[in-house]
């Protein structure tokens, strides 16, 4: 290599290093001779100067650079990048509401399911310290008859006072009940949430009051103290401080306000409470309590809790042996976190609820991915404004920052237009997948936003990523001699065909899952509950005082007779009964004997469950007569002792057609036998999900033993305002009868439903949507192709292919992308099954019918999408793209 | 600030060839003037560093003939005037009293 050249690839390309060489150029051409002519660049190259001169102009380029780089790293480069980006995004003004509104959508699910996870697994219940650190314990017990264990909160007393005295492994235990009662306020009685709480309960929840104070030693013996809620204070006296002092009735018992709670807190569960009262010595140890308690702050909750849970057991075997029914004392005790129900399992709701946010992440990453795949696109669009940039001395790093901030700035723009739709949702999510949870924060509260708020950062970050990457990486040469339409590599084009087979593996996925989803819906729709819940429902007579009703001998049968009389008038009423144990409203369960057989198999759904009916009631509620006959009134009225058994008791208990005219003893005093005289078919007295169960029936009047729970049950037509003209009937019907309750059967079942449909319904949207963006993305990648290929596929046509065949050349990429894209979706679900089944009804989530029907209509609608722009690829002029070369 | 000897030089130079001041014609002046011939890579060195101090400004000029490359043109800046100036009257202060009259 020559010294010139040398020196010219050393110094940098500005026009005073090329003076430098000039000068030098014109001293050798004045020199005579070959080799003179060399010795000026040796001794030029030799010479301490020009290094300096080189060391000089670089210091010079790299300060320039790094000058440019302060300029677009301060505010002011900030602030500049940002109004480009602003007039960009107002330029382009389909591009950016396409991306905008793919964006909101995503934004909005995800903040939207982010409020109710906040609420849900984040923040627990409001007011409440730690809520990770406290713990429910429960009783795992073997039911009668060898059905499967199960779990329960309630606790005999004198465990929990053994506990609380004894348990080390504990910072706190405090002992509880919920129960709904009816209160006078004033004149007007209502339904109160109370709960009946340990003097440390406030204490160990970490909750301190907005006015009074809590209950202290002294308030348990005299049981006259309350403390209400910040919404019952606000609603009846008209503020915290005016409630100080205010009377009210809890279980014919006058108590006075000495503290209001602080407005949200509703103790460690999400339900509504309206006052809490300190709970009453159980000396004779015959109630059960829940217990809950907060574990302590040196060690991991997951940690803490298995010793908790030892402690407690061998307390529970230390102190209950014949104190408590045989059941709780063979019952092992453990710990669960505060989110279990009653059940001791995390809530279906809980799970759906975790579902569902998986579902909106997965949408709002397919949203991304289209808005990576449309980024990538435009970047190649703009080559040419991008090479002139970096001609111009652009910094890459500057590129990068710009684009960046372009698809922030879309996001930004996607945000505000997904604030409404967050809005609607999060208050519909709301209403309808949690209607039982108090919600103190607003849609959007701060918390909410402030996630809003990253999630489009990030987003907006991610999804401009590999875009700014590539238009940084740029080659502006290139770029600007093929005038922006080049630059695109095979490699660069499978980034485009990934992505999208990638949506198509995502829609495939959300596809399968609300197709799941709906087919359980379905399924629990068409479960035949043994009755017509939808028009049947339950009328409940209730008195401030609990003693009301006892003056009779029969109890509240006569007033629910006439009550009965009274319901059966009205024109709306097509019919009408009263039972003790009605399907829904409760379960008694009373063990049975049959003459000639040693013991009574235990069915998994427990029992045998007992109900007392009158003879209206098979009728009323829809429950059908397989075999036999219904009570007759004289039965009812009379001294017979007949029972109808259902189908499974039947079957268990009986050979074939040997039910009716059998005796069954029921374990009332004595053991009496009744005697069959009809077969019902089976009911589902707890729920959609309950396993088959024994249950039999005997004439209202002849249950023996204390039950009480009568229910009026009524079917009515459809005429709106019967429930309330009844209601306000039934209260008027005796001065004793100070409070009707009325509950719809669908009511009680319709939160059993609620997670199917919800997810049925949000899954269903969700992959719509992603069904949607994904064809539209299959679309945008194909018709991409085609242009980037149109020279290739005009040479074929040139070269005498048909446009069958060049239609079928780009059918087939974009086949072969959506099928590995659905077969992936597959794949995932497969994977994703064994998680996703339990929150399925009587379906599996590799159902070939539901995956079928996905696969199909995700691979035609992919095809569908590839259809127009294999047409173009077929309709290529070869003249006028070679024209174009 | 005074300035080193070559720089002084330099500066007035570029001072003296005024719309001509490029590179190559101060280095010619440098040699005719004052009778200092240096290196093409010490008048590069040199100009850079004045430019980078602040002392001197440059553009680019228009090219000198037909087909000709554009020339970097320099001139004074305030701040080259003043260190001038300086140099000037530092120099004059370390003559004054050495010579008669």
């Amino acid at each position: 290599m020559s010294p010139r050249r040398w020196l010219a690839r050393i110094l940098p390309d500005d026009d005073w290093s090329r003076e430098f060489l000039e000068a030098l150029d014109r001293e050798a051409a004045a020199r005579p001779g070959r080799g003179a002519r060399r010795v000026v660049w040796w001794r030029a190259i030799l010479s301490y100067r020009t290094w300096q001169f080189v060391w000089l102009v670089r210091r010079r380029r790299r300060v320039a650079r790094s000058e440019e780089g302060r300029m677009g790293r301060g505010l002011d480069g900030w602030l500049k990048d940002l109004s480009h980006a602003m007039r960009v995004v107002r330029r382009e003004r389909r591009f950016t509401f396409f991306v905008a509104l793919t964006l909101a959508l995503g934004i909005a699910g995800t903040a939207a399911m982010f409020g109710i996870a906040d609420r849900l697994f984040l923040r627990g219940p409001e007011h409440v310290e730690d809520p990770e650190r406290l713990v429910r314990f429960y009783l795992e017990f073997e039911a009668e008859g060898g059905a499967p264990a199960r779990m329960t909160p309630w606790i005999p007393w004198l465990t929990g006072q053994g506990m609380a005295a004894e348990l080390e492994a504990v910072d706190g235990l405090t002992q509880y009940r919920l129960q709904p009662t009816l209160s006078a306020l004033g004149d007007e009685v209502r339904r109160l949430e109370v709960s009946t709480v340990g003097l440390s309960y406030f204490a160990v929840l970490g909750t301190t009051p907005v006015a009074g104070r809590f209950f202290g030693p002294g308030d348990e013996a005299d049981r006259a103290s309350a403390v209400v809620s910040s919404e019952l204070a606000e609603a009846a006296w008209g503020g915290t401080d005016a409630a100080l002092g205010r009377t009210l009735t809890v279980e014919d018992r006058s108590v006075t306000v000495i503290g209001v709670a602080p407005p949200g807190f509703t103790g460690p569960h999400l339900g509504r409470i309206d006052a809490w009262v300190p709970l009453e010595p159980d000396e004779a140890g015959t109630r059960n309590w829940m217990i809950l308690a907060r574990l302590p702050a040196h060690r991991a909750p997951g940690a803490a809790r298995p010793r908790a849970t030892a402690d407690a057991q061998a307390i529970h075997r230390r102190t209950d042996p014949g104190r408590s029914f045989q059941w709780a004392t063979e019952g092992a005790v453990s710990a669960a976190p505060l989110s279990h129900d009653d059940a001791g399992v995390e809530p279906a709701e809980l799970s759906v609820a975790r579902l569902l946010i998986a579902v909106v992440l997965m949408t709002l990453l397919i949203a991304g991915v289209n808005v990576v795949n449309l980024l990538l696109a435009r970047v190649t669009r703009r080559g040419h404004e991008i090479a002139v940039r970096l001609g111009l001395g652009a910094s890459r790093g500057r590129i990068l920052r710009l684009l960046l901030t372009e698809s922030v700035v879309l996001a930004g723009v996607g945000a505000l237009v997904g604030l409404p739709i967050l809005w609607a949702l999060a208050t519909t999510l709301r209403r309808v997948l949690l209607p039982g949870v108090a919600w103190p924060a607003a849609p959007l509260a701060p918390r909410v936003l402030l996630a809003t708020l990253g999630v489009t950062l990030l987003t907006g970050l991610l999804a401009g990523l590999i875009p700014a990457r590539r238009a940084a990486a740029m080659d502006p040469r290139r770029s600007l001699r093929s005038e922006g339409g080049g630059g695109t590599t095979r490699g660069r084009l499978r980034v485009h065909v990934l992505l999208a087979t990638a949506q198509v593996t995502l829609a495939t996925a959300l596809l399968a899952g609300a197709g799941l989803f709906v087919k359980s819906f379905w399924n629990l729709h068409a479960t035949d509950l043994g009755y017509d819940a939808r028009r049947v429902t339950a009328f409940e007579l209730g008195s401030l005082d609990r003693a009301a009703f006892a003056g009779s001998p029969e109890g509240d049968g006569p007033i629910y007779r006439e009550a009965l009389q009274m319901v059966r008038a009205d024109p709306a009423v097509s019919g009408a009964t009263l039972a003790v144990g009605l399907p829904l409203t409760g379960s008694f369960g009373l063990g049975v004997s049959v003459p000639g057989l040693d013991s009574v198999p235990a069915l998994p759904g427990g029992g045998p469950w007992l109900t007392a009916v009158d003879a209206g009631y098979f009728a009323t509620l829809g429950t059908e007569i397989v075999a036999g006959r219904a009570f007759s009134p004289a039965e009812v009225d009379g001294l017979e002792q007949v029972v109808i058994v259902s189908e499974a008791m039947a079957a268990a208990l009986w050979p074939p057609g040997g039910a009716l005219g059998a005796c069954l003893h029921i374990r009332f005093e004595g053991d009496p036998c009744f005697r069959v005289v009809g077969v019902a078919e089976d009911v589902k007295r707890a729920g959609y999900r309950e396993p088959p169960s024994m249950q039999y029936y005997v004439p209202l009047g002849h249950e023996r033993g204390s039950f009480g729970g009568t229910r009026l049950a009524v079917r009515t037509t459809a005429d709106p305002g019967v429930l309330d003209r009844l209601r306000t009937r039934l209260v008027g019907l005796d001065p004793r009868v100070d409070y009707v309750e009325v509950t719809s059967l669908a009511g009680i079942l319709e939160p059993e439903i609620r997670p199917w449909r919800l997810g049925a319904i949000v899954l269903g949207l969700a992959a719509a949507l992603a069904t949607l963006v994904s064809v539209l993305g299959v679309y945008g990648v194909l018709s991409y192709l085609v242009a980037q290929r149109r020279r290739e596929l005009g040479v074929r046509i040139a070269l005498g292919a048909s446009g069958a065949s060049v239609q079928g050349l780009v059918l087939r990429r974009g086949a072969a992308a959506a099928s590995l894209g659905v077969a992936a979706g597959l794949t995932v679900v497969a994977l994703a099954s064994g998680w996703l089944e339990p929150l399925l009804f009587e379906t599996s989530a590799t159902d070939p019918l539901v995956l079928g029907t996905v696969a199909a209509l995700l691979l035609t609608a992919a095809l569908a999408a590839c259809a127009l722009p294999a047409r173009q690829a077929s309709r290529v002029e070869p003249v006028s793209c070679l024209k174009g070369e | 600030m005074t300035l080193g000897d070559l720089q002084n030089l330099t500066m007035l130079a570029v001072a003296r060839l005024g719309q001509e001041a490029w590179a190559a014609g101060i280095r010619d002046t440098l040699a005719e003037v004052a009778g200092r011939d240096v290196s093409v890579s010490t008048v590069f060195v040199t100009l850079t560093r004045l430019e980078d101090q602040g002392l001197l400004t440059s553009e680019r000029g228009d090219a000198p003939e037909r087909g000709g490359r554009a020339r970097r043109i320099f001139a004074l800046t305030e701040a080259g005037w003043a260190a001038l100036r300086e140099t000037r009257a530092a120099s004059e202060r370390m003559w004054s009293g050495l010579e008669p009259g």
